[in-house]
């Protein structure tokens, strides 16, 4: 069978060039985002700011004590334990400004003992030597228009204060490209981080000559690792720290950022590609199957056994696949290129983020699209098996479909959406089960393309017949011909139709899904304040810059101010003594906790509240959710271990309140920063203001800010608004752009396929022309074809974008109308149904002049 | 089982009555309830070895499903289809394709050729298909008396219509099937190349002791076999022996008539 596969290939090329189109962009897909996730995930961060530390040691703000620095420094092989502190610090413009680009260049203030580890050299003046004395390194100084004796002011935890420049600085292996640095004397560093207990952000270690970097990075981690005990890692498993030398010093100084969850997003996008593709090409094969209905039927006359007939259909999806592999990893690569370059140039990606062409990628695109070909060459062959033989040969139906089972499809596609949309309801309200966390988007979008597969022919068929008597009233030839045509053979018109139903649904779903992220994002947020004054600071590499101890203290002295509650998140962990960290018996999981400093009872709304909320703030317990500490088992003054991200040791403390609000156990602590007293200390994500008096807090706040700066203050509903569009922007979109541009590929696709079917119908053309239907009357009706294929699948494609927009907002409508990407949408179904009409009249002129040369 | 089938025991009694072919009682009704529609109803016949039937009849009187029933491609309602020997109508898909590939030849009206294959390479199909290696002498033999050796390396679309019908013959005898089953062998093509198709089919059942079954609306298609079945609404009504054109071409007159 292969060899007829192989002739079949070779001497009739045209009854697959349909699949070969498929298979071939399909490949290109794959190969593209298969060499964007290679690229992302072999980029590193180049080595500036740690390059003469033989190893480094970085983690999260405060994470390693004087304690271990001095272990580190006592390892065998090490000369010297450099602490460091790596703080945002910003030098304002004469005009209270941040420098342009202060978003994408990292700037960050250092105690000046740190700077040897670059090493910084001093181009002029001297080290710091007092609290308001700072030292540049040569750019910023440049940005800021300032030389040694002048003064500037420097924004640090959103307060703006004056510094002398002492000195100017440049790394001795010339200027740093992504970070910019700013030293103050060592003193004066530690007091603005407000680590606590003399903490550092990260170690440096130089070495003794001769030492082996690995070994001793190796020993650190070790030595490290048991001074956390009290320490959580991230569900995800982002550790509190890491260690390492050579050209992974890179990374550890969290200059540039993260693009491991853009890898990750790639790599889900390879798995949807690959789904879809099976759908995309097995239409395509299938509809080759049925033009070639009676070479099958012939087969199976002469004795082609039904394993013999599947053969066919997979060697020569087989041997197509190769082919496609072939043309669609060298577009892949190309398009790989266009894809990183277009994202580096609006700035969603790192900029130190290049292309990279390894043999992995190619391999992992080109296997998985011969296992999509195969798998939808099971599609057609299945196609092929139920063509019966006598009643081709006898003239009749290809593939007889029975009442019952169009039934079944339709029931089946709706359920099939609506499981999907419940799915990702559940999904985005955190409530599916641990082991579909990373998977129910795969999953829902696998259940939204098998069941607008099921309902595509439908949707043609029912519009179709909707229309009919306005078709052909308004247009009685051309308009009656096409509905007719389309009712009759809505199948045939579905296998290429429904990538667009699919294309749309799967872009808009994309492009919905990341407002509505960012909505429930923010609303999560929202919801627990009761303050009248929310103050913050952007979002910089998916956080927040942070806001300092000093300025919520200078808030609550403030007149009229009932509170300032100072608030930031990490991820914590509270189990009865003796149970364990997070993956002991019967612990429970980790949850995002809330360290709170001030008193939090009157600006936190957490719904009803059962106990003592105020000891909290005071640091003489900790709140649990209510269904976290029912998950836990742990009751109302029961004592439990709490853990937190960079604690060296747990905390024990009574359970002085549950809380309603805690999103099922996935918000389940609050604690005070003071009670913490093995753990890091950090600057705050926002600092709530309570007033006596309307206004008050607003006054205060104005007071308390610079009119300088990054830092903002907003009433509830303002900052609703504003941290929206701020979370939006702030969310790595690159998959969501790659998504989308899935969407597009597979409209453009699938109006290939309607254009190559109208090629196809040459001989139906013909005698249609023959009973006396002009050519232009054929264009027409070729046009209404196409209008009546391609509408309802968009359409059918924006309602399910419609119910999953609405599932993802939790039902709350005006969230999804609001999220709906309606103008992309129509944009997308306009320039779809312009390709398709030009296709397929280009296609359909074809045929006419073949069918009237022969 | 990979080669031939063996003979079960009706089909033993068929060969030994001597039919090549042989339908016991076939009805074949298509659809369900009030849109049932009965094709054939309880026919009975055999076709000998080294014969050629014709099988006429108005439109729907249906001859092509008596064809289609006999050579394995659709299945019986009620009754009984034994091939050279082995009874078919209750055999699995894959045993009735192993049975049609190595007992029944085809010749549609359409000549239903791959286009994709040459001339030679439709011809060898069923081998292929069957894993069997063509006898030379043999393909030799057929494609010298048909015409077309000269032609085998040509794909069908290079042939001409009389050509491609050629090639479909020689397919059909590529096997030595028990049965050729031909379907309007001429419908498709001109007078001077459809009487060359029907004497090479003649030449079939004389020279090589083929036994044929032809179904045709053509009394002068039909004169050229040694007997003609008439068919009416799904029963065979009356069998003509030593057929000429205008008898047939009278009954067939009377018959259609009679139907109206």
């Amino acid at each position: 069978m292969i060899g007829i596969a192989w002739r079949i290939l070779r001497r009739s090329p045209g009854t697959l060039f349909g699949a070969f189109i498929m298979i071939t962009v399909g490949t290109a897909l794959l190969a593209a985002f298969a060499i964007v996730q290679d690229s992302i995930s072999r980029t590193t961060a180049p080595v500036e700011r740690y390059a003469a530390a033989d190893v480094v040691a970085s983690g999260q703000a405060g994470v390693f004590t004087p304690e271990a620095v001095e272990e580190a420094g006592g390892l065998p092989g090490v000369a010297e334990a450099v602490p460091e502190l790596s703080f945002p610090a910003l030098v304002l413009g004469a005009d209270g400004h941040p420098p342009a680009d202060w978003e994408d260049t990292a700037r960050f203030g250092h105690g000046w003992s740190s700077a040897g580890l670059t090493p910084f050299l001093l181009l002029e003046g001297r080290a710091p030597d007092a609290s308001d004395e700072v030292v540049l390194d040569a750019e910023s100084a440049a940005e800021a228009g300032a030389g040694v004796g002048d003064r500037v002011d420097v924004e640090v935890a959103g307060t703006v204060r004056g510094h002398r420049l002492v000195g100017v600085v440049e790394a001795e292996a010339g200027p740093t490209e992504y970070q910019r640095a700013l030293f103050f004397t060592d003193r004066r560093a530690a007091e603005l981080a407000a680590r606590g207990g003399g903490r550092s952000d990260a170690i440096g270690l130089h070495l003794e000559p001769g030492a082996d970097p690995g070994a001793v990075a190796a020993a650190l981690d070790e030595r490290l690792r048991s001074a956390l005990a009290g320490d959580v890692d991230s569900p995800s498993g982002v550790p509190a720290y890491r260690v390492g030398s050579g050209a992974e010093r890179g990374e550890l100084e969290q200059a540039l950022p993260d693009h491991r969850a853009s890898a990750q997003a790639m790599a889900m996008l390879i798995w949807i590609v690959a789904f879809m593709a099976v759908a995309v090409i097995g239409g395509a094969l299938i509809t080759s199957v049925r033009s070639r209905a009676e070479q099958f039927a012939l087969l199976r006359a002469v004795g082609a056994t039904p394993g013999q007939v599947r053969l066919l259909c997979l060697a020569e999806a087989f041997l197509l696949s190769l082919a496609g592999v072939a043309a669609g990893a060298l577009s892949g690569m190309l398009l790989g290129r266009l894809l990183l370059e277009g994202f580096r140039a609006i700035g969603v990606v790192s900029p130190v983020l290049r292309v990279h062409y390894g043999p992995g990628a190619l391999l992992i695109a080109g296997v998985t699209a011969l296992v999509v070909g195969q798998a939808a060459a099971w599609f057609a062959a299945r196609a092929a098996l139920r063509i019966r033989p006598a009643e081709v040969l006898a003239g009749q139906a290809a593939v007889p479909v029975t009442r019952g089972r169009r039934r079944v499809g339709r029931i089946t596609g709706a359920l099939l959406l609506a499981a999907a949309g419940i799915l990702q309801a559940l999904g985005m309200a955190g409530l599916v089960p641990a082991v579909l966390r990373g998977a129910y988007g795969m999953i829902a979008s696998g259940l939204v393309i098998v069941g607008l597969g099921l309902l595509g022919s439908w949707a043609i068929h029912a519009a179709a017949r909707a229309v009919r008597p306005l078709l052909s009233w308004a247009a009685p030839v051309a308009g009656h011909l096409a509905a007719a045509n389309v009712g009759f053979h809505h199948r045939r018109y579905a296998g290429a139709a429904v990538p667009i139903a699919v294309g749309t649904a799967i872009a808009g779903w994309a492009l919905a899904g990341l407002p509505l992220f960012a909505l429930g994002n923010s609303q999560d947020v929202a919801e627990r304040f009761a303050a009248d004054q929310v103050l913050r600071t952007p979002i910089v590499r998916d956080a927040h810059t942070g806001l300092g101890e000093p300025v919520r203290e200078r808030l609550e002295e403030a007149p009229g101010v009932s509170a300032a509650v100072g608030l930031r998140e990490l991820w914590a962990h509270a189990a009865p003594p003796g149970s364990g960290g997070p993956g002991g018996s019967g612990a429970p999981e980790v949850t995002r906790g809330t360290v709170v400093t001030g008193r939090a009872g009157a600006l936190l709304d957490l719904g009803e509240v059962t106990g003592d909320l105020a000891s909290v703030g005071a640091g003489r317990g900790v709140a649990l959710g209510a269904a976290y500490a029912r998950q836990a088992g742990i009751g109302l003054h029961d004592e439990v271990e709490v853990r937190t991200a960079g604690a060296s040791r747990p905390t024990v403390l009574p359970v002085v309140a549950l809380f309603e609000r805690d999103k099922g156990g996935g918000e389940g602590i609050v604690v005070a920063s003071e009670a913490l007293r093995d753990a890091p200390r950090g600057w705050y994500d926002y600092v709530l203001v309570g007033e006596e008096k309307e206004g008050r807090a607003a006054e205060a706040a104005a007071a308390v800010l610079s009119a300088r700066g990054t830092a903002s203050a907003e009433d509830p509903e303002e900052f609703l608004r504003a941290y929206v569009q701020e979370r939006q922007g702030a969310i790595d979109n690159l998959g969501t752009l790659a998504t989308a541009m899935v969407g597009g590929f597979l409209v453009i696709a699938s109006v290939n396929a309607l254009a190559l079917s109208a090629a196809d119908r040459r001989s139906e053309l013909a005698s249609i022309r023959r009973i006396g239907v002009t050519g232009r009357r054929l264009s027409r009706m070729v046009s209404w074809e196409m209008a009546l294929t391609v509408v309802p699948a968009w359409l059918l494609g924006g309602l399910a974008t419609a119910w999953m927009a609405a599932a993802m907002a939790g039902g709350d409508l005006g969230a999804a109308l609001w999220a709906y990407p309606g103008a992309v949408l129509l944009g997308f179904g306009a320039a779809g149904l312009a390709a398709a009409l030009l296709g397929a009249l280009a296609a359909t002129r074809s045929a006419l002049r073949a069918a009237d040369a022969r | 089982m990979t080669g031939q089938e063996e003979p079960n025991e009706d089909g033993r009694a068929a060969a030994e009555s001597g039919a090549a072919a042989e339908l016991r009682n076939v009805s074949r009704t298509y659809g369900e309830g009030a849109a049932a529609v009965s094709a054939l109803e309880e026919v009975t016949t055999g076709f000998r070895k080294g014969t050629f039937t014709a099988v006429m009849g108005p439109s729907g009187s249906g001859k092509t499903t008596l064809l289609q029933c006999l050579a394995g491609l659709v299945r019986p309602s009620s009754g009984a289809v034994s091939l050279g020997g082995v009874q078919i109508d209750g055999l699995p898909e894959k045993r009735l394709a192993r049975v049609r590939r190595s007992r029944v030849g085809f010749v549609f009206q359409e000549f239903n050729l791959i286009p994709a294959l040459t001339a030679l390479e439709n011809m060898l199909l069923p081998m292929r298909l069957a894993g069997r290696r063509p006898d030379r002498e043999w393909v030799a033999e057929i494609t010298g008396r048909t015409g077309i050796a000269h032609r085998l390396s040509h794909l069908p679309h290079e042939l001409s219509g009389g050509q491609q019908q050629r090639v479909a013959i020689c397919r059909a005898l590529v096997t030595r099937p028990a049965v050729i089953c031909a379907d309007e062998p001429t419908g498709a093509l001109d007078g001077s190349s459809g009487r060359e198709v029907m004497a090479l089919l003649r030449e079939a059942v004389d020279v090589y002791r083929q036994t044929l079954v032809m179904v045709t609306h053509d009394p002068v298609a039909a004169s050229y076999s040694d007997r003609v079945l008439f068919l009416v609404d799904g029963r065979i009504v009356e069998t003509m022996g030593r057929p000429v054109p205008h008898t047939v071409a009278e009954r067939m007159t009377a018959l259609v008539e009679e139907v109206r």
